[in-house]
């Protein structure tokens, strides 16, 4: 009994695949990025409430929202973050992921903002700020995902 | 204490991919069907719970966080249920918690799976088994189940012919269902001839994998009988958990493997509170958690509708077919649609349904007294919630 | 009202990597050890109500091979895939119904055996939120900068807050970090993900913590000292990091209020004892200690500088983060504290403790409790 016993550790990994169904209100917001380059959001009919990235009901009125209206390219940023770790799973640093607020609308939407030289991060700090104007960009290579554009400083 | 009792329920056709909906807009339908029929706005709800099973189907974590807007939960307490199958039916349970407590006076209780979003539903099943011990061995729930039946048919006698009468009514009862999944209408040659998947289960002894949500309305006495002319109340409550191995129900002083221990333990404490005897004679219609045919077989007798042994004679007499004695699974059951975590809440809003004389083609005359069961894991945790007519 | 439910036993693990042990042996033990100190056995309990989650613990539905661990085994159980503090919910509830004179409550969470970063990131949906590099220390971030900025809340304010609940977790023989850390040693870690530097965040670790509850009647008769549930509140608010003012914690003060009327509590900061907050991040806690009333928002820095309130006296999740186990952890300790317990960490004449857990990132659900004698 005087056998020390060696502790087995074993390793695991999930390898699940998935085919995440959009639903059609985010399917016809991913086909506007794509092929019109705009932003469409809805508007609940009761509450007014403009909903980026659109939602198919209103969260307060608890009703079905079928109003879509389109909005512009430039917003706000209402916050952000200069990550500077590796992440597991994630890019390499540095990059900047932020909160965008686009004109007109009541919810704002994430995003990465590029553009920014972020070779100093104290320096590049003091150039991000929350209210900031920014606007929206679109890849030349849009697969009607919400990866099809990014912010960049006005 | 307390009485509550339910007094809407909303349900979403299942179907094995709902590609038109995410998983909140699944949600969404549910819960507004559900306060639509209740008569009620979100404005009213007291609390909410929510209930989902294993998060690899959605691909999603926490998705009750994700869903929160869709379950009608912002500004308000609500916590997320997860006991596997069995998790719509705790769910249930969990809400008429909430209600007598006596600390919310209106719940609304909502259930989903998004089955569909994976192609890898057996990967997600087996990452369900013990890493240390089992993961190895290929399990998955079907074969644990199968390993169930034989040992049913080695004690009692069960045949391969009663399992498929019981898959032809399920599957026949789901025509009058406009949720129903999986409409056929088999016979039993049909069934005995389907692939087998793991002996003696064949395919069409076997649920589908389906998309679904669903949602139910709790209120509390004196709120209930506001809102609804007919509420369904809770008669009774029980729920048990088994141990985890199914290597150690093998020896048992009262059931083994095949008696299924822990459902018959749920449901003994559901009819003590509701003061049930005979369940022969006092239940008039189950919607009992069977998402293969032995499991509804060997449920009958948990459920003191036979003596032990002779489930197999039940189905064969008919007693459980829509123009019997004692309808089981008039909705068609789990075998005619299996949204995972929301079928033990679909259980009971089919049972209140039923109740309520709302239940359309699929109504059972004279249904005062229903009972709803759910199951989860590899059978080892189970609920059972009795509704009726009149006020305990 | 206030003598319903009360917690009537303790039982919690080290916390620490516990690379020797099986998930199922470490929630044993602190089962184990609560039904101990309530001086019951096994058999006497009614309920039991789990809190875990399957991403984190690398099984799904985790509670088929952990529940009999947790003494379910042919027991009225139920899982709750929340903070732990949302089981104490649960099985508040189920003793309030009458149903149940007792139940034991059981969390935890192994974060050695798996990456936070990756499953957190999984929080978010794959529509309009995964793609972002989103996970609970990003989001924390975007939270903190909103909040520093809104409020002109300096690293240094935050930084105190690592200093004083590191230096808390030396009297706590369960904390897992137990060695003080200087100013100038937070304000020069790492920055991960600006503002948060690595010493601003929790301390992933592994535990298990188990409470007994018991309504009234069985909680004199088991001690002479039950820790009565005097206050209870839960809330849930938006998951959308877009649509709400991430400098406030909305749904915990949503909590925090209905967990103060129904203890009969006007003036927190005068009424309250001690408070173990949920401290996600130095930033956390004082936005935390404002949604809770403690000060009034923006001045959270300010209070907390002041020292009038003990806050998280076990060194908090800065020092220990259980993930899951958490919330229940810090109503453990508030427990503790309240009977007198709690050893080289208790605050003298400790008669009314607040105690905190959050599920869902950003504070999305909060969960508070007040305990008291």
């Amino acid at each position: 009994m005087n056998e020390t016993v060696e502790i087995v550790e074993i390793p695991g990994k999930w390898d699940i695949s998935y085919r995440y169904s959009a639903g059609l209100t985010a399917s016809k917001f991913f086909a506007e990025l794509k092929k019109g380059q705009r932003f469409l959001a809805t508007k609940c009919s009761k509450c007014g409430r403009i909903y980026l990235p659109p939602r198919s009901f209103c969260e307060r009125c608890f009703i079905k929202i079928d109003e879509w209206t389109p909005l512009g390219l430039e917003g706000t940023v209402e916050t952000f973050t200069l990550v500077q770790d590796k992440f597991e799973g994630f890019p390499d640093p540095p990059y900047v992921v932020a909160y965008v607020r686009l004109d007109g609308a009541d919810t704002a939407m994430p995003n990465f903002i590029e553009g920014l030289d972020l070779s100093d991060p104290k320096e590049a700090l003091k150039k991000l700020k929350i209210g900031m104007k920014v606007k929206a960009v679109f890849k030349e290579q849009r697969e009607g995902r919400v990866t099809d554009f990014v912010f960049k400083p006005l | 204490m307390r009485r509550a009792a339910i007094i809407g329920t909303g349900q979403t056709v299942y179907k094995t991919k709902r590609v038109d909906v995410n998983c909140a807009e699944l949600i969404f339908e549910a819960a507004r069907a559900a306060l639509d029929q209740a008569g009620i706005e979100k404005e009213d709800l007291d609390a909410v719970v929510f209930a989902s099973a294993p998060e690899a189907f959605e691909g999603v974590h926490a998705p009750d966080c994700w869903c929160a807007d869709a379950a009608a939960a912002i500004g308000k307490p609500s916590l997320r249920i997860h006991t596997g199958g069995a998790t719509g039916g705790s769910g249930a349970l969990a809400g008429f918690t909430h209600v007598v407590s006596g600390l919310f006076d209106v719940v609304l209780v909502v259930a989903v799976q998004r089955v569909g979003e994976s192609p890898d539903a057996q990967k997600i099943l087996n990452t369900i088994w013990d890493p240390i011990y089992e993961k190895d061995f290929a399990l998955n729930i079907i074969n644990s189940c199968a390993q169930m039946a034989v040992r049913y048919m080695n004690k009692y006698g069960m045949t391969e012919e009663q399992m498929a009468l019981v898959s032809v009514k399920n599957h026949l009862n789901a025509f009058n269902n406009p949720y129903a999944h999986l409409k056929l209408e088999l016979s039993v040659e049909d069934v005995l001839q389907s692939r087998v998947l793991c002996w003696p289960i064949k395919l069409f002894d076997a649920c589908p994998r389906s998309d679904g949500a669903c949602a139910v309305v709790l209120a509390a006495e004196g709120r209930a009988e506001k809102y609804s002319r007919n509420p369904a109340w809770v008669l009774g409550v029980g729920a048990s958990t088994d141990t985890y191995g199914t290597g150690d129900r093998m020896v048992d002083d009262e059931f083994d493997l095949a008696d299924i221990g822990a459902f018959v333990r749920a449901v003994r404490e559901a009819y003590k509170m509701a003061g049930i005897r005979n369940p022969r004679r006092e239940i008039n219609v189950a919607e009992i958690y069977a998402p293969f045919s032995n499991l509804e077989i060997a449920s009958y007798e948990g459920l003191g509708f036979c003596e032990k042994g002779q489930g197999g004679k039940l189905i064969e007499d008919g007693v459980t077919r829509m123009d019997g004695d004692l309808p089981v699974n008039p909705s068609g059951g789990v075998q005619a649609s299996n949204p995972i975590g929301a079928t033990g809440l679909v259980r009971v809003a089919e049972a209140a349904l039923q109740v309520m004389g709302q239940a359309g083609d699929r109504q059972v005359d004279g249904a005062k007294t229903a009972i709803a069961t759910a199951a989860g894991g590899a059978a080892q945790f189970y609920t059972a919630m009795i509704l009726g007519q009149e006020k305990p | 009202m206030s003598e319903k439910v009360a917690v009537v036993g303790v039982g919690m693990t080290k916390l620490e990597p516990r690379k020797n042990e099986t998930l199922y042996d470490m929630i044993f033990e602190a089962a184990s050890l609560a039904l101990a100190d309530a001086g019951m056995e096994r058999k006497d309990l009614e309920s039991v109500v789990l809190a875990a989650s399957d991403l984190v613990d690398g099984v799904s539905i985790s509670s088929m091979v952990t529940a009999t661990a947790a003494g379910a085994y042919l027991k009225d159980e139920i899982k709750v895939a929340d903070d732990g503090m949302f089981g104490l919910a649960m099985a508040y509830l189920r003793i309030r119904s009458g149903h149940f004179a007792n139940s034991i409550v059981v969390g935890w969470s192994k974060c050695s055996q798996g990456s936070i970063s990756k499953i957190t990131n999984l929080n978010f949906d794959p529509f309009y939120h995964r793609p972002f590099a989103l996970n609970l220390v990003t989001a924390g971030a975007l939270q903190a900068t909103r909040y520093a900025d809104r409020y002109g809340v300096s690293e240094e304010e935050a930084a105190r807050v690592v200093v004083k609940n590191r230096s808390n977790a030396l009297d706590n023989p369960y904390a897992c970090l137990r060695s003080e850390v200087a100013m100038d040693e937070v304000l020069s870690s790492r920055v991960l993900a600006s503002p948060l530097k690595e010493m601003d965040l929790s301390h992933f670790c592994d535990g298990a913590c188990a409470l007994v509850l018991a309504g009234e009647d069985q909680a004199r008769s088991l001690t002479e000292a039950p820790v009565w549930i005097r206050g209870l509140g839960w809330s849930t608010g938006t998951y959308y990091l877009g649509d709400q003012e991430l400098a406030e914690l909305g749904s915990l003060r949503e909590a925090g209020q209905k967990a103060y009327a129904m203890a009969g509590i006007k003036v927190p900061a005068e009424e309250i004892d001690l408070a173990e907050v949920y401290d996600l991040t130095s930033y956390h806690q004082l936005m935390a200690l404002e949604a809770l009333d403690f000060c009034p928002p923006g001045q959270g820095g300010k209070f907390f500088a002041e020292g009038s309130l003990p806050i998280n006296p076990s060194g908090g999740l800065i020092s220990s983060h259980p993930y899951v186990a958490s919330g229940l952890i810090r109503a453990a300790e508030g427990a503790l504290q309240v009977s007198g317990r709690a050893e080289g960490r208790q605050v003298p004449q400790a008669e009314l403790a607040l105690a905190h857990g959050v599920s869902g990132l950003c504070y999305q659900k909060n969960c508070v409790v007040v305990l008291g004698r």
